[in-house]
């Protein structure tokens, strides 16, 4: 009975799945040898050994893996699932080794013009960067070899004019049969079986007067004068003459992807919407230099995840609910009643680069007898001709998909962290972050966002502000301010789109990021808004100040408590994740963002922590009550800020650095870490007028300095005023085996902007072995009303 | 005797039930079988000069689903503005017939874009041939 209960047991126990992630632990031994363990770690805390060595790419990843457990005589062990692939709903017909193209260049009998060159034919078709044989080399990552099977080097003359072949009824279909049979009567070339054949024309037959090329969607047989032939064919006719100079290579690319068996992947409302796919319309016009010179190209920008994978080499790391690092190639899955919805990043690569954006975009592959089976998913509340240039997520922005919230908390170059699901206070630890802060609360609430910001990492994206239809701007940014006040009309990210009518629309969002709003609801709008006093927040968060009790409430189990407490919360909300981090005192709210700082968050949504022992008291959902792990952090900088300072000022402080985030009266030089950053002017600040005291030249002689008779910035060198506004004095003064970095304007603003100066080009002051200083003017850079990044002036430099 | 004479009549009617299920139009491979009149498939000269829709016959034939997309672009900026999908059946000896699936109900083992344009894939379209296309009404495998 017994052992019969043990077998059932151990067979749940081998059919039972479940996540974690994978972590391993090295032992070593004193004679140099060393070994490592390696552990599925799961939500609550627990570790399983596995059976077997996990991939290595998983190893300490936080990734979100899942696990079978095992029973082996040692005991119960687990061993990791290979990524799930998805259903068949999205279909995959590999394409490897090489793919033989014939190449001709074909004249109707009517049209003597013979607008290219063969070298050019040649070199659109199979030449280096930028051409349809690179193109799709590079995007199929070498699983493929675009070989030439044949190329007839020079015009061929067809039978009949372009009225004969549209006579026919099925004009491409006849000029192919006629080309095949030129090729076998005048070279003896017979095209191999599935190959491909690429026929450029010299004009548009009429009847397809508006066309730039077509493309046969996979083989097809044509009845060749010697026997049916089975190729892919694409044809591109001369449809303007300035592709003589400027090459369209992206039609050529598009019509290869329709040989590959590929359909229009845009919007339901327009099949060419999706400027991320080449077989979309990701067309743009590019200047560099290549096989034509130094010339512009029209070129394509990528291909979409389910085309990838349909072709063999698009992976899905996972599906459905975790947090997953998608890349090149590579991304999530989430199945849903009308099809699978696919997630993947696109930055990166030879082509992708001229792409406007770095953005995550969500693509539903469905079947229909339309023949178009992957549909650009609209992600925003944005609709008209062209809206895929506007439909993507960046960092911060959260959406819903297939009745999943999909958030993306963190990117690079490469790849993106994309939550599905609700993110918890794990998952956006190191995420890209905005910071607010209240414009009234007092400065030691503010100066809290300096611990917050080692917690996460700034954003720095690009917006678009200079449009032009069609050509690529290069993705620009300039110098974003990613810290604010609740009440300030932040940055924009500037995105366009074409209306239903064609006509140019701006859509601008709030700079993105994930924004980690600092102080309670009485110091902070925004955190109000989100988790107002006496009652749930944003989704449910349990956990409100309660005004009555004066102190944090549970709403689930009406605890409060009153004193050394903080709240610190991941709230989706609408389009953007927000973190919150408040306490009931402005030390608190300092303490908890320092324990995120130096805490390991559990993957809770929020927490109630006790900001002395950094003990959690509660949590949402409940599970994670216990002591913090808090490895704890060595701080090499300090920001320090005056007590009696503008929130300007201290939230500044987290523009120019990370680290200890201190009051001027709390500083005390000796236990302050190397580089010190001294925010704020000095009249706010008593550390900085130490170093920077006005109407007088400061330490080392340090020559700029606040005049308070007139008003401005004066160089002590020649007595002259130096502005009296929009300008700031940043300066490196090394004090005692110390770097003093002061950064202070006329105004708060201007603080602001020293500090961002720091941030953006701060490099070569900070790495000055000598004291050295400048005095900077300034201004915000805008378009159609919306601010989008900060415009520098050097005005005086010393030495 | 009056048993045999039931046997008998029951093997008749047998030969004939299978001679016309043999006979009947339910599917034809080019150059292998010889359909009657009315499921014949087009040769590729009736294809594209019989341009008079004949009686619309129901038809099913085995070949492949053949697509061929049209991109219409703007001259000036280069932009891809519009384009159709041609759909054909094709028989697999290079004759063709266009293609209508508005109305079809798609039963396949896998997705549809794998049998597009794939010499592995050949499908049975159940439909109805009027000369110059083939509306179809089922599409399996």
């Amino acid at each position: 009975m017994t052992k019969a209960l043990f077998v059932l047991l151990a067979l749940g126990w081998l059919v039972f799945a479940l996540s974690g992630y994978v972590v391993g632990r090295d032992v070593l031994f004193v004679n140099g040898s060393s070994v490592t363990y390696f552990f599925l770690g799961l939500d609550n805390g627990s570790l399983i050994p596995l059976v077997e060595p996990p991939p290595h790419y998983l190893v300490g990843t936080g990734e979100r893996v899942e696990a079978e457990i095992v029973y082996t005589e040692e005991g119960v062990k687990a061993r990791v699932l290979a990524p799930r692939e998805p259903t068949q709903t999205i279909p995959s017909q590999p394409v490897t080794g090489p793919l033989l193209v014939t190449l001709v260049a074909a004249k109707l009998a009517d049209v003597s013009a013979e607008p290219y060159n063969m070298s050019y034919v040649h070199d659109v078709v199979f030449g280096p960067f930028p051409s349809m044989r690179h193109f799709w080399e590079y995007v199929l990552g070498g699983a493929v070899i675009i070989r030439p099977f044949y190329i007839h080097w020079r015009w061929l003359t067809l039978p009949r004019t372009g009225a004969q072949y549209c006579n026919t009824g099925d004009a491409f279909g006849n000029i192919t049969i006629d080309v095949l049979n030129a090729l076998y009567n005048t070279a003896g070339v017979r095209l191999p079986d599935r190959s491909y054949l690429v026929i450029v024309l010299n004009a548009q037959p009429p009847c397809y007067s508006s066309a730039a090329g077509m493309g046969d969607v996979g083989v097809v047989e044509y009845a060749a004068s010697y026997g049916t032939v089975r190729v892919a064919v694409t044809q591109y006719y001369h449809y303007a003459d300035w592709l003589t100079r400027v090459p369209d290579v992206d039609v050529f690319v598009h019509e290869f992807g329709h040989n590959l068996g590929l359909h229009h992947p845009g919007t339901l409302a327009n099949e060419y919407d999706n400027v991320w796919d080449a077989v979309g319309d990701s067309g743009v016009f590019v200047r560099f230099s290549s096989w034509l010179g130094t010339t512009t190209y029209l070129i394509s920008r990528g291909l979409s995840l389910p085309h990838l994978y349909y072709l063999g080499v698009g992976q899905f790391v996972g599906s459905g609910a975790g947090s997953w690092l998608v890349g090149p190639r590579s991304g999530v899955y989430l199945s849903a009643s009308d099809g699978v919805y696919t997630v993947e990043y696109k930055c990166s690569g030879v082509y992708e680069q001229f792409l406007d954006w770095c953005g995550v975009v969500v693509h539903r592959v469905s079947s229909s007898a339309s023949g178009r089976w992957v549909f650009f998913h609209t992600v925003l509340n944005v609709t008209g001709q062209f809206v895929s240039l506007v439909n993507f997520l960046d960092v911060g922005q959260s959406a819903w998909v297939a009745g999943q919230r999909v958030s993306v908390v963190w990117r690079n170059s490469t790849h993106a962290r994309v939550v599905v699901g609700l993110p918890t206070l794990a998952d956006v630890v190191g995420a890209n972050a905005t910071f607010v802060v209240g414009s009234r609360a007092a400065a030691i609430d503010s100066v809290a966002a300096v611990y917050a910001r080692p917690a996460f990492s700034p954003t720095a994206t690009f917006t678009l502000p200079v449009f032009q239809l069609g050509i690529s701007n290069s993705r620009q940014h300039f110098n974003p301010l990613f810290a604010y006040l609740d009440n300030e009309q932040w940055l924009a990210q500037v995105r366009y789109y074409e209306d239903s009518a064609g006509a140019r629309q701006l859509y601008p969002v709030r700079y993105p990021g994930v924004v980690v709003s600092v102080g309670g609801p009485l110091a902070n709008s925004l955190t109000r808004a989100l988790n107002p006093p006496d009652r749930p927040g944003a989704g449910g968060l349990p956990f409100y100040y309660d005004t009555a009790a004066g102190g944090i409430r549970d709403a689930r189990t009406g605890q409060v408590w009153r004193s050394k407490a903080a709240v610190v919360a991941v709230v989706p909300n609408g389009s953007r994740v927000y973190v919150l981090v408040w306490g009931l005192g402005g030390e608190d709210t300092r303490r908890a963002t320092r324990w995120l700082a130096e805490c390991v968050p559990p993957r809770a949504y929020a927490v109630v922590i006790n900001t002395t022992d950094f003990r959690v008291l509660a949590s949402w959902p409940s599970g994670f009550v216990g002591a913090s792990f808090c490895p704890g952090a060595v701080y090499t900088a300090a920001a320090v800020v005056g007590a009696n300072a503008a929130s300007i000022d201290a939230v500044g402080a987290a523009m120019a650095t990370g680290g200890l985030g201190l009051l001027d009266s709390e500083a005390v030089f000796d236990k302050l870490p190397p580089y010190v950053f001294s925010v704020g002017g000095p009249l706010a600040n008593s550390f900085t007028r130490l170093y920077n005291p006005p109407d007088r030249p400061g330490f080392g002689g340090l020559p700029f300095y606040y005049s308070t008779s007139r008003g401005g910035i004066v160089d002590g060198r020649t007595g002259a005023l130096l502005c009296t506004s929009n300008c700031f004095v940043v300066a490196k003064l090394v004090d005692r085996s110390k770097a003093v970095v002061l950064a202070w304007g006329i105004g708060g603003d201007d603080t602001r902007a020293a500090a961002a100066y720091l941030y953006y080009y701060g490099r070569s002051l900070l790495d000055s072995r000598s004291n050295t200083a400048r005095v900077v003017s300034w201004n915000y850079l805008s378009q159609d009303g919306y601010r989008y990044g900060l415009n520098f002036r050097t005005l005086a430099t010393w030495p | 005797m009056k048993f045999g004479f039931l046997v008998l009549a029951v093997v008749v009617a047998l030969v004939v039930a299978v001679a016309w299920l043999v006979s009947a139009p339910r599917e034809s491979t080019p150059g292998t079988q010889q359909p009657p009149q009315n499921n014949s498939p087009p040769t590729t000269q009736t294809q594209q000069t019989n341009k008079t829709p004949r009686q619309p016959v129901e038809v099913t034939w085995r070949g492949y689903i053949y697509a061929r997309v049209v991109d219409f672009v703007d001259p000036t900026s280069g932009r891809m503005t519009g384009g159709y999908t041609e759909w054909f059946f094709g028989f697999g000896n290079g004759t063709k017939v266009r293609l209508d699936l508005t109305n079809a109900t798609i039963r396949l083992r896998d997705h549809f874009a794998i049998y597009v344009g794939n010499p592995d894939r050949p499908v049975y379209v159940r439909g109805v041939w009027n000369g110059t296309v083939l509306k179809a009404l089922e599409i399996y495998d």
